[in-house]
């Protein structure tokens, strides 16, 4: 069963080492891309039709690596139906935003390198399970992205580039810190979900709780530390790497994910209820500062800003039972997401192009106008896809737990999706009519690619796993 | 008769390739051949080192085991190292190479003889003779003359062997011998001594001047940042494994009964290197200054962990040392794989765009880089890891904290090199290098691809050479 389970990592891998020699400046990095993408989504679909669906364990895949036998350190990579199916939408959203790429981005091979290592690292992540190998890719993915950010992000200043790696790279050593705590009292490496069994003084369990908090609270944009991250999104004009930097807080929910498995541990338990209301509070804060901006990737980013929010106060409010909601939900979030910005990326380059208003740009390009309708309306939780269902288990668990909280969630996600219709408002309104009549609209290629990506989220409406079961 | 003669080949060896050095006619168009000769002698030096590792050079007054085997194996690879890398600069520049090898033959010779010894008289020697190499080097391979580095480390060398003579006569008034034994012996009867106090730290601060501890590193610092690339390399990689190697052997042999008194010395001097090396890299424009502060704050770290000078702290320390060693030769050879238009780069904004122009060397340059800060999946990660790990084990959690935040503060100062690399517009058209600089990093890169891979290598015989030392 386990057969083509080390392909995952060894694939992208494969495809870093093909594009370090591939030429420049012409489209093969693109293919190896395109085509180890294509392969590993290929290999985790496999997967996910492997595991027995009416089993309520999360049956996994497990491979060992010996790595320092002197200190106990095993590397241990195991893949459960909770984090295939997050590593389904990861390898979809990338699938969109490399095929979103603009023809010379294309040929860029440092782009297409970093992005695959990037890959390499969130797999190498999501598979995971003791904490050395957790950390070796919680921080070896900040490299791409950071070198990325520099490269393409157009930023200004010298000073919010520093921050950017300054606060990941604190949250890394955070992180650190807590692995070599856990490898004091443990006396070697730890599988992640023993963690809470290991038994040490009430002090260090705080350090450790505190420290692991910390590094995953440092990627996603939870108050205060939500500067960096709005800062470094606004410039971003490639689709690759803009789904790259959204990536990143799904990291930092994913360890939360995995470090709380069990229950909330004991060293961190007083501190909770602040981290729930700096959630929340976040949640509507972002939500509003999503209405005020004008720019639609900015709104996109405060869209998922407050659904990651929304994904990590379910990890710490409601039982382990919603945590596969989660990753139905996640699936849909990151292939929406990643099919916006695409999308706006491809409106905003043929404004440029025809140098006309971003205003009424949908007017002139019927068919992208269709399908940038329907992940709008996907996206602001319209039954069209398998996200409707598990947010509403989700956010319905939550008017359970606590009426107040669900209605400050339910009213941050009204204001997000305002958000969200009004741009596509503003984009449809032909009332100021641009000066040019005819705008290319999108390929049929293009239509064809993204007809398919509907149609997957549509039937996942009926069928959450259609394709696999 | 004829055994200790053998015993003594490498010393022979490169006793000898002095002096040819030093006879033959210095002349520009000579280069090939004196690299190649110093190639020749020191590789052969090196053969009679490795076979006769366990035998005394000086009978009484040296001593091999494996633990010397190890940092002359360090002393030698990097000599080869900077000896391949430097000869294409000093044909490039039209420079005569026979000062520079002459300086790396006598670092060879007394730094193994400083590795070796077990008697004090002769690591004093040992160490007046490297200083005053080093000193020919700074004196004799100059481009600019913006700094007297030469001038300040001529001062600063008085000074130490003043201090030199003054621990000779204190220790020897009190044990009447030179011998390691002999000092330990009567230091564990004389703890609380504070003239054998003083004069055991003034050996300390002589040999922590040679390796360029803060609050010593003045000369360090401000002679790496403004003297030539292979000199800058020579200091940073070369007698430095002598100069640690020479350390550790001191400090386990001679005063280990000493260390509880030492704790808080080594502790203080360790913070202020971390301090020092941290906030004066951020301080910089100068990209060697910037690396020669990150080894100050490198080598505070090898200091606080080996303080007790235990079995597990000795081995912790080399660890970090060697894997320092990998990354900063590394990033050595992707300095002599930049240049603009026959001139080696100094200045951060001298490095803007090179990724543009020379996209492999800055890749590896940078990768070199994110090792010294301890990402994973680099090399850095292992020492970093293993230094850490050890000061937890040992409850130092304010140490380990501290090292963590200067830790973010030297970040700063590695993230503007990477800047200027890859962030900036290349202004400027970058010489093509040579491919011997491409295999150089790439063996380097081979090398700590292996070691991350299986670590066992590096710890289980790391960690067998250095229990030698303590049998």
């Amino acid at each position: 069963m386990t057969d083509i389970f080390p392909l995952l990592l060894l694939l992208p891998l494969l495809g870093c080492l093909f594009i370090l020699f591939a030429k420049k400046n012409d489209n093969n990095s693109f293919h190896v891309v395109l085509f180890t993408l294509l392969s590993n989504l290929a290999v985790i679909v496999r997967l996910l039709t492997q595991i027995n669906r009416d089993n309520n364990d999360l049956q996994s895949f497990h491979i060992a690596y010996s790595w320092l036998e002197s200190k106990g350190i095993e590397l241990v990579m195991d893949a459960n139906l909770f984090s295939l199916l997050v590593l389904l939408g990861i390898y979809v959203a990338f699938i969109i935003a490399v095929v979103g790429l603009t023809p010379q981005q294309r040929k860029n091979k440092s782009q297409m390198l970093l992005g695959l290592y990037f890959v390499w690292n969130v797999t190498g992540l999501l598979c995971a399970n003791d904490m050395v190998s957790f950390y070796i890719f919680f921080a070896g993915m900040l490299i791409p992205l950071f070198l990325l950010i520099g490269l393409y992000g157009n930023i200004k200043k010298n000073s919010t580039l520093y921050l950017f790696f300054a606060f990941n790279y604190a949250g890394i050593l955070c992180l650190l810190t807590a692995m070599l705590f856990v490898y004091k009292y443990h006396q070697g490496n730890v599988e992640l979900q023993d963690i809470a069994l290991i038994k040490m003084p009430a002090g260090a369990a705080v350090v450790v709780w505190t420290s692991v908090c910390m590094a995953f609270i440092s990627r996603i944009p939870i108050w205060p530390f939500h500067y960096w991250i709005s800062s470094i999104n606004s410039g971003l004009r490639s689709s690759l790497v803009y789904v790259m930097t959204n990536m990143l807080p799904l990291t930092g929910l994913y360890g939360f994910l995995r470090f709380w498995q069990i229950t909330i541990p004991k060293g961190i338990l007083p501190f909770v209820p602040v981290v729930e209301i700096f959630g929340i509070m976040t949640m509507l804060f972002i939500a509003l500062i999503g209405l005020s901006h004008k720019d639609f990737l900015q709104k996109l980013f405060s869209y998922n800003t407050v659904y990651y929010l929304l994904f990590l106060l379910t990890t710490i409010m409601l039982p382990e039972a919603y945590i596969i909601n989660i990753a139905y939900s996640l699936i849909t979030f990151l292939i929406v997401n990643s099919s916006l910005t695409v999308l706006d990326l491809w409106a905003e380059n043929a404004c440029e192009e025809n140098n006309c208003d971003y205003r009424g740009i949908l007017a002139y390009m019927p068919r992208l106008a269709v399908i940038f309708a329907f992940f709008v309306l996907v996206a602001v939780g319209l039954p069209l896809s398998a996200m409707f269902w598990n947010n509403f288990v989700l956010i319905s668990a939550f008017f359970r737990t606590s009426f107040t909280q669900g209605l400050l969630m339910m009213i941050a996600i009204c204001i997000i999706s305002t958000a969200l219709l009004y741009e596509l408002f503003i984009m449809r309104d032909a009332t100021n009519k641009n000066p040019v009549i005819e705008i290319e609209d999108i390929s049929d290629t293009k239509v064809a690619f993204l007809m398919a990506v509907i149609v997957f989220l549509f039937v996942s409406f009926f069928n959450p796993l259609w394709f696999a079961f | 008769m004829l055994e200790s003669i053998i015993y003594l080949s490498p010393l022979i060896v490169l006793l000898s390739s002095i002096f040819i050095l030093m006879f033959s006619e210095h002349n520009e168009e000579e280069q090939y051949r004196c690299f190649k000769f110093s190639k020749i002698m020191m590789i052969t030096a090196f053969v009679f080192t490795v076979i006769f590792y366990n035998k005394p050079l000086i009978a009484e007054v040296t001593s091999g085991n494996q633990y010397t085997l190890l940092f002359e194996c360090l002393l030698y690879g990097g000599s080869l190292a900077l000896l391949y890398l430097s000869r294409k600069w000093f044909a490039s520049m039209g420079m005569s190479g026979y000062t520079f090898c002459g300086g790396i033959f006598v670092a060879l010779l007394f730094g193994s003889l400083l590795i070796r010894s077990s008697n004090l008289l002769l690591s004093v020697v040992c160490c007046v003779f490297m200083m005053m190499g080093n000193y020919a080097l700074l004196k004799g391979i100059t481009i600019k003359k913006e700094f007297n580095s030469d001038r300040v480390y001529l001062f600063a060398m008085v000074f130490c062997i003043l201090l030199l003579a003054m621990a000779l006569l204190v220790l020897y008034q009190y044990t009447d011998s030179f011998d390691y034994t002999q000092i330990r012996e009567v230091l564990s009867a004389n703890t609380r001594n504070i003239w054998l106090f003083a004069a055991v730290a003034a050996m300390l601060t002589v040999l922590m001047f040679m390796l360029g501890l803060a609050p010593l590193h003045f000369w360090f610092t401000e002679t790496l940042g403004g003297t030539v690339l292979p000199v800058f390399a020579y200091f940073i990689i070369v007698p430095i494994c002598a100069c640690w190697g020479g350390f550790i052997r001191f400090n386990t042999e001679a005063i280990l009964p000493f260390s509880e008194n030492l704790y808080l010395f080594y502790k203080t001097i360790a913070l202020i290197s971390i301090t020092l090396g941290a906030l004066g890299a951020c301080s910089v424009q100068n990209v060697r200054k910037i690396l020669a502060y990150g080894t100050v704050y490198h080598w505070g770290i090898v200091l606080l962990v080996m303080q007790s000078f235990s079995l597990n702290a000795v081995n912790t320390g080399v660890i970090y040392i060697l894997v320092y060693l990998l990354a900063m030769y590394g990033i050595c050879a992707c300095l002599f794989g930049l240049k603009i238009k026959g001139e080696y780069l100094f200045m951060l904004g001298e490095f803007e765009g090179a990724a543009y122009k020379r996209p492999y060397i800055s890749a590896m340059m940078t990768i070199f880089i994110f090792s010294l800060l301890g990402i994973p999946p680099f090399l850095g990660f292992f020492g970093v890891f293993s230094a850490l790990s050890y000061l937890a084990e040992h409850d130092s959690f304010y140490q380990f904290g501290y090292i963590m935040l200067m830790l973010i503060v030297l970040s700063y100062a590695y993230v503007q090199i990477i800047k200027n690399l890859y962030f900036e517009k290349s202004k400027e058209n970058f010489d093509r290098a040579d491919s011997g600089i491409y295999t150089a990093v790439l063996i380097n890169a081979l090398l700590m691809i292996v070691i991350m891979l299986k670590p066992q290598y590096l710890l289980q015989d790391v960690y067998k050479m250095i229990e030698s030392l303590f049998l």
